[in-house]
């Protein structure tokens, strides 16, 4: 269970303070997988990350009896100049894998997913951007947690890289609760039970995911006039 | 982070130095790892600087105090006082430089810093065997008179920078500036902190205001202790600790208090 109690978020801007979440009440149980709908700048991946505690409210608190995951894919963690090997390895050691046999089982599990030959043993500077999302999404795979926040990156590499990596999610889907921030309305309604809307600083939390979406598209549409198609065309941008 | 039970706080800790270790041999593979001798070149630039600052001043001024051999002074002097510095440039950037990794909810601000001092302190602490040792074998003597202190002192030093470190980290991310004033600021320290001259040799009118700078108060202890040859020095054991134990905890107090709002993007 992760709760949100009171939860505050602003920034301080030479206008004085921007909030972007105020007084946030929300519970997310495990099993229920959760949608986190907004149009860009609404403050979803604030949220996303208040949530996974990397960043902090300003005022209220987060209980967080879960092991829950960094946002999965993530990549801006990698150091250059070292190896995916040498990367993966750090992201074992903060996660408390350390011993060389566990160490290795879950290295090798990261070189199979992400696939990308002897390329794992060069320094990521040299990757293209298809390949570290690879060795990004292969990593967020290679450990077990009860939360996994999901910010808009179910689209990484080529066809059949999606393909394995929508499979795997699939596969943990049923083991873990899935937080999933997105525009992608068709997406999130396979995925998720339930949503929360993020709109002017205040969220509104919905049991049925159909609920949640409708509530979206009337944000969008009183905001965009004339956008009464699938999220905000600006979303496109 | 919430992992119950009655052992949460073994537990955070241990979760902690893991994190720390990881750090420690990710900077050091970062740092050192892609070139061909590798790790030795971690020694090799200040061992460099030691030895052409030895060579370049051992030649006009071939004793200081007590007849100590002028590279040796030298060595034990600037040394240490790289190693502070160290500290404090390297605690300075520590978010802004690991500002990516705080996205795994496991790194905290004060393990970065950690790990960062931690390899300071070791690497520096080989610096200075590695130049022992080469002149040894060049046939200086360099007995430690009193070794206990020494490795006090220098610990204590470095604790001074870091003190001084997680203050100048907090400020830089609030005022971009600092990066651009710590070093201005240090700059004359370089001159004044004892690296050259031991502060018997100093007027009396000046020693007053020099001895105002703990730093001249390590180096003067480090040197008390290391030679034989001296017995005395103006170096105040009090005086740097206190300043030191001020410089920690208002520095990590600072840090803790900050330690969100560092981070929040």
């Amino acid at each position: 269970m992760i709760e949100l109690q009171g939860v505050t978020k602003w920034y301080p801007t030479r206008h004085g303070r921007k909030y972007v979440l105020r007084d946030v009440e929300a519970q997310l149980p495990a099993g229920r997988h959760m949608a986190l709908l907004g149009r860009n700048g609404a403050g979803k991946t604030t949220l996303l990350r208040l949530i996974g505690g990397i960043d902090h409210p300003s005022s209220g608190r987060i209980l967080r009896r879960a092991r829950v995951s960094w946002p999965v894919g993530l990549t801006g963690g990698f150091q250059g100049s070292l190896t995916g090997r040498e990367n993966a390895r750090f992201v074992c050691r903060i996660n408390g894998v350390s011993h060389r046999p566990a160490m290795r089982e879950r290295i090798e599990y990261v070189r199979e997913f992400a696939d990308i030959g002897a390329y794992f043993d060069e320094p990521v500077k040299t990757y293209s951007s298809g390949m570290r999302a690879r060795v990004g999404f292969a990593l967020s795979m290679a450990f077990e947690f009860d939360y996994y926040l999901i910010d808009e990156i179910m689209a990484v590499g080529d066809q059949s890289f999606r393909e394995k990596c929508s499979d795997e999610l699939a596969r943990r889907r049923g083991r873990g609760t899935f937080i999933v921030a997105s525009h992608d309305i068709r997406l999130v309604q396979d995925i998720c039970d339930r949503g929360i809307v993020v709109a002017d600083g205040s969220v509104s939390v919905f049991a049925q995911i159909a609920d949640a979406v409708e509530a979206y598209r009337a944000t969008t549409a009183n905001r965009g006039a004339g956008s009464a198609m699938l999220g905000d065309p600006r979303d496109l941008a | 982070m919430f992992r119950g039970g009655s052992s949460s706080i073994a537990a955070g800790l241990v979760a902690h130095a893991q994190v720390i270790q990881a750090l420690v041999l990710r900077e050091i593979r970062t740092r050192f790892g892609h070139y061909r001798l590798g790790y030795p070149w971690a020694l090799a630039e200040p061992v460099a600087h030691v030895a052409v600052l030895s060579i370049i001043f051992g030649l006009r001024s071939p004793t200081v105090a007590g007849n100590v051999d002028f590279p040796l002074f030298l060595a034990t002097g600037i040394i240490p006082y790289l190693l502070f510095h160290r500290m404090v440039m390297r605690g300075m950037s520590t978010v802004e430089g690991n500002r990516a990794l705080f996205s795994y909810r496991q790194v905290k601000p004060i393990d970065t810093l950690i790990a960062r001092a931690i390899l300071e302190v070791v690497i520096y602490g080989a610096v200075f065997v590695v130049f022992m040792t080469g002149a040894a074998w060049l046939g200086f003597d360099v007995a430690v008179h009193d070794p206990l202190p020494v490795l006090m002192v220098f610990l204590l030093l470095a604790l001074l920078g870091l003190g001084l470190g997680s203050l100048a980290c907090v400020a830089a991310t609030m005022f971009t500036d600092t990066t651009q004033v710590v070093p201005i600021v240090l700059r004359p320290l370089y001159f004044i902190s004892g690296i050259f001259f031991s502060v018997e040799r100093l007027p009396a009118e000046y020693r007053d205001y020099l001895l105002w700078n703990p730093v001249l108060h390590a180096l003067e202890l480090i040197r008390e202790h290391y030679f034989r040859e001296i017995d005395a020095s103006f170096g105040d054991p009090l005086y740097l600790g206190w300043t030191t134990a001020v410089s920690v905890a208002l520095g990590l107090l600072t840090f803790h208090v900050y330690r969100y709002r560092m981070v929040a993007t």
